[in-house]
């Protein structure tokens, strides 16, 4: 397993005693075996055969990788982390501790803790959804009386959730209120989904800020279909970062695009890109991206 | 915010002012005239040069020191402290940076695991030889010490980080707390900016017009830091921007516009069909009692006439003045429209592009509602606040509206009192009474305040509205307008334009 990282550096958290950013995917030499990251602006989450670790900045929390059991699933964000537990609870992590939270439901069914859910939170929202596709916002049912929900994804301003008919849902502020259905096919719900991790906000999207002026924030607020490759490849994988986005094709290439200025399309060079070019790793087995950093865990131990 | 340490070499800096003088003196004067448009008095003296450089320091420092006290006196702790905190703390001083080592070492990683990073071909210590405008200026000086680069990576991710933050949600939620971070982020990066600036200059390394790129690159951060920044008083980013902004315009080329120095003449027509009653220099209390308590409009005349504004403000003193910093700029016919987008520009740009020679069949760009006069302060200096202004309970706010002949506002209400006066160039206005508002046809759904109503288009698209009353009038130089409260109008410029207009409740 070759683990290589670009992007932003000043707090460590991808080499340590390294320049600030790194416009090359670096190795990560130190980390065996790391088959998830969570990353945020100035941490990254890696979780390796022998257990959880951060590198970065810490907050004062020093305990908290030993307080994590193996199987937890976990969602991090740049001011919380939140996990479920061994024991299908949901826990958030405040103040050196983990607190467990409780999720109102309704009378009819038993009060047995949400089992093991998907979870997702950002600064401003928790969400969850619970074993029989219902899902809570803040501890509160959300209403969409359809099929189950397969996929939720949390962004600082609005939400979206994957329907297993296929139906994206969005709400959030920039859309009106109400839950809005997007009818789209299954393929493509594969892209809405992973474009959300990170801060899923339709504004910082770099795709939309295509031939822009700089500093100009535009807002699109329904998906708009990406025709950069032709309709035969497919597109495995697509992760966010704050202000980037990566893209993985079923050629096992790597694609970048967005902000690139603390490095992070790993591209050699600190200019933003408006389409998404070729990134120099191959063999990636799995990529992840989030604040202003992208890591790649490629096979091949010649991929840089 | 009472945790942020300013940096550490603030002192040892000032000694420093005297070397980023005379090197820019000496960089400039010897120079051929070839580079930049040499205006007359850019290269006069070292004293200028000396004397400018030396300011923008001091008013840094001195700046950066007030705002850190201000905000230690402000709330002590919030979470918005703790967010910035990892930024923070790793651009605090040039010098050393303790925290972080610290940090490493709890991480369980020794030092000397990193140095093979340092040393691998490819790791990204050597950085391409051309650069564009995105790069962080760090990446100009690889011979600099790692951590004046850690210090500017840091300070620009922090300022950045908060930008993101500004950027979520309404305007009007976003915490003050995050936007005096924006300004203090702002004011470490130019501070970094001025720093890297000095050294290029005793270095000798870099090209006059590499020093032109980097004044101009300490202007746009100043103004990035006024425009999304909380007000604060005593704000050192005006004195750095406006002591940069000559040197700054010589790094793009501008062609010189002789047009713009010959009086603006009314260009386009309109005919006023049901004139506006006028008075001139109305006593306060008759304009109290005639005026603002019955919600009467009325055109004043002579009320600005001892505004130095009126003999000064000419496109060549506002570009010498201004013309190298940003400013929010309105593309499209009117601001109803689905194609209207904001950009930003600096002001030579806009006013070669979209005021003095727009292209044909390009649309139309406003400075609109821009608080220009807290941008410049220098052009607040070229005017007074009218007494009426002052006759409400708020102190009035100023705007202005600067743009090319052509520009429609469509028409719409405000709350507030409003006294418009016209500087430059002639406008052609129309007025509505609140009670007509039932024939100004229904407002669109997302803007209250604002009608469907084309004033001068095709009559026959707008019937209910040829039955509604009206007063119009041409505001020319010297001529003001107050306009009541929720009282509708519509503005077309007939020249190029610029207007201050006085909010008051």
């Amino acid at each position: 397993m070759a683990l290589v990282a670009c992007g932003l550096n000043a707090n460590s958290q991808i080499t340590p005693a390294g320049p600030p950013l790194l416009c090359c995917p670096t190795p990560v030499r130190d980390k065996k075996d790391v088959c998830e990251v969570h990353i945020a602006c100035s941490h990254i989450l890696w979780k390796t055969n022998a257990g959880w670790q951060i590198t970065g900045y810490r907050n004062l929390d020093y305990s908290l990788e030993e307080e994590m059991a193996q199987r937890w699933k976990i969602s991090m964000s740049e001011m919380r982390m939140a996990a479920i537990n061994d024991d299908g609870a949901v826990v958030l992590r405040e103040k050196g501790q983990w607190r467990k939270l409780f999720f109102q439901r309704d009378t009819a069914m038993d009060s047995r803790n949400l089992g093991p859910s998907v979870q997702q939170v950002e600064d401003q929202d928790r969400i969850a959804e619970s074993e029989n596709g219902k899902m809570y916002s803040i501890g509160v049912p959300l209403p969409y009386g359809g099929s189950r929900i397969s996929v939720v994804e949390v962004g600082k301003e609005h939400c979206m959730a994957l329907t297993t008919d296929g139906v994206v849902l969005t709400w959030g502020s920039g859309i009106d209120s109400k839950v809005e259905e997007i009818r789209t096919n299954e393929q493509s719900g594969n892209d809405h989904k992973a474009s959300l991790e990170g801060t899923g906000d339709c504004r910082t999207d770099p795709r939309i800020n295509k031939g822009r002026a700089k500093d100009v924030v535009n807002v699109q607020t329904s998906p708009r279909l990406l025709d950069f490759w032709n309709e035969d490849m497919a597109i495995i994988d697509v992760k966010g970062g704050d202000r980037h986005t990566l893209y993985q094709l079923e050629d096992g290439s790597v694609w970048s695009t967005g902000m690139n200025k603390y490095g992070q399309l790993g591209l050699g060079d600190t200019a933003e890109r408006n389409e998404p070019c070729l990134v120099p790793v191959t063999g990636v087995r799995t990529m992840f991206a989030g604040g202003w950093i992208s890591v790649f865990i490629a096979t091949d131990t010649s991929g840089r | 915010m009472c945790s942020l340490p300013k940096p550490a070499n603030i002192d040892n800096n000032r000694d420093a002012e005297g070397e980023i003088l005379q090197k820019l003196a000496e960089s400039t004067k010897t120079e051929e005239p070839v580079v930049g448009k040499n205006r007359a008095g850019e290269t006069t003296t070292q004293a200028t040069l000396q004397e400018r450089a030396k300011r923008g320091r001091e008013s840094e420092a001195r700046g950066e020191r007030g705002l850190i006290k201000r905000t230690r006196e402000e709330e002590a702790h919030t979470d918005e402290e703790d967010e910035a905190k990892p930024l923070v703390l790793s651009s605090s001083g040039h010098a050393s940076s303790p925290t972080g080592r610290r940090s490493r070492e709890e991480n369980g990683f020794k030092d000397d695991e990193g140095t093979t990073d340092r040393t691998r071909p490819g790791a990204s210590n050597s950085y391409p030889s051309h650069f564009t405008e995105d790069m962080l200026p760090v990446a100009k000086f690889c011979g600099i010490s790692l951590r004046r680069r850690e210090a500017a990576v840091s300070a620009n991710a922090l300022l950045d980080y908060t930008w993101q933050k500004l950027n979520t949600g309404h305007w009007q939620d976003v915490p003050i707390t995050w936007r005096l971070v924006f300004t203090w982020g702002s004011i470490a990066v130019v501070h970094i900016l001025l720093a890297d600036l000095q050294l290029s200059l005793s270095g000798g390394a870099n090209t006059t017009q590499a020093h032109f790129s980097s004044a101009a690159e300490i202007v746009r951060a100043c103004d990035r830091g006024l425009l999304m920044g909380a007000p604060v008083g005593d704000n050192p980013l005006h004195k750095v921007a406006s002591l940069f902004n000559s040197h700054a315009r010589l790094s793009a080329t501008m062609a010189d516009l002789p047009a713009e120095a010959l009086p603006v003449a009314q260009q386009d027509k309109a005919t006023v069909h049901f004139p506006l009653p006028s008075g001139r220099c109305p006593p306060l209390d008759r304009f109290l009692l005639n005026y603002m308590n019955k919600s009467v409009p009325v055109k004043l005349l002579g009320i600005v006439d001892h505004w130095p504004a009126l003999k000064m403000w000419r496109i060549p003193y506002l570009r010498e003045l201004a013309g190298a910093r940003t400013v929010p700029v309105e593309v499209g016919a009117r601001y109803t429209d689905s194609t209207w987008s904001q950009t930003l520009l600096t002001l030579d740009e806009y006013l070669t592009r979209y005021v003095s020679q727009p292209a044909a069949g390009a649309p139309t760009g406003y400075l609109a509602q821009h608080q220009l006069l807290d941008q410049i302060p220098e052009l607040r200096d070229d005017l007074l606040v009218p007494d009426y202004c002052h006759l409400g309970e708020e102190e009035p706010r100023l705007h202005a509206w600067l743009g090319p002949r052509g520009t429609v506002s469509p028409l719409h209400h405000d709350p507030d009192h409003n006294i418009l006066v016209q500087v430059l160039g002639y406008k052609y206005i129309r007025l509505y009474a609140e009670d007509q508002s039932p024939l100004c046809i229904p407002p669109r759904p997302l803007l209250s305040n604002t009608s469907q109503a084309e004033i001068e288009g095709p009559q026959a698209d707008w019937p209910l509205l040829q039955q509604a009353q009206y007063h119009d009038l041409i505001l020319a130089p010297g001529e003001s307008l107050y306009i009541p409260p929720r009282y509708w109008h519509y503005v077309r410029s007939l020249s190029t334009s610029f207007s201050v207009s006085f909010w008051w409740r």
